[in-house]
């Protein structure tokens, strides 16, 4: 019992150690320095955006930092 | 009380093992660098021992990496400005598409000579821990520098390395014409 109790910890061990993130070294990040990576690829575009959204609400923020404008933080 | 527990024994072997892949292989960059082919826009091969008895430095770039769109034209300048019988410059683009790196040197109007090789090339052999990289040979093809990251104060310091080398060649040229 105490083998395969063993054994198993050491096979979970294995798995957690194995499965972690693979490193991405500077010279293979092509695809994900890719503008399409981005999810704003048009700064102004989404300026424009925020902009009408805004006026169309009657409020502003809420657009990902705290502080969403609902006056509960 | 963990002696008793084989699996003490297996995670210790595991993490030794772990540790025994992290330890980088102790490659000689220079000569890797030296030996290897690399192509150049019009399809003409260089190895950089060719270049042996000149100072060579050697910039790895690539068209989506901004720090090093930024610092080419630096180096472009300086290849204008020191390139000579004792300085010569590579660029070694790290494009997957060559034809990216050819359109961004057509572009920003590039003399400097340029060469591509792509992400499984120099660039892994090296392992470059950063990009841009630029690696300064020496005339006897050992690395006198190298310079990660392209801050203008790293540009400073990488040129007046390139110019002591200048410097150390000429004084040699001079000295070896006197004793003739």
């Amino acid at each position: 019992m105490k083998r395969i109790l063993s054994a198993s910890f050491f096979f979970l061990v294995l798995a957690l150690v194995t499965a972690g993130c693979a490193a991405v070294r500077p010279y293979e990040r092509e695809f994900l320095a890719d503008d399409i990576m981005l999810f704003e690829a048009d700064a102004e575009e989404a300026a424009r955006e925020l902009h009408w959204i805004e006026a169309r609400e009657g409020s502003s923020g809420g657009t990902g930092g705290a502080g969403g404008g609902c006056a509960c933080n | 009380m963990f002696r008793r527990h084989p699996s003490v024994r297996y995670c210790a072997a595991l993490l030794a093992f772990i540790a025994w892949g992290a330890v980088p292989a102790l490659a000689d960059d220079a000569a890797t660098l030296r030996g290897h082919e690399l192509t150049a826009m019009n399809g003409d091969s260089v190895r950089l021992d060719d270049f042996r008895g000149r100072v060579v430095v050697v910039n790895f770039w690539a068209s989506w990496c901004k720090p090093c769109l930024r610092e080419l034209p630096e180096f472009d300048r300086w290849n204008a400005e020191l390139t000579d019988d004792e300085v010569v410059f590579a660029a070694i683009s790290v494009d997957q598409r060559k034809r990216l790196a050819e359109r961004f040197a057509q572009k920003a109007g590039l003399s400097l000579p340029i060469y591509h090789d792509g992400a499984d090339g120099l660039a892994r052999s090296l392992d470059l821990p950063a990009l841009p990289c630029t690696y300064v040979l020496d005339a006897n093809g050992d690395i006198a520098a190298i310079n990660e990251g392209g801050s203008a104060e790293d540009l400073r310091a990488l040129r007046a390395v390139i110019e002591r080398l200048r410097s150390g060649l000429e004084a040699n040229a001079t000295s070896q014409e006197a004793r003739r």
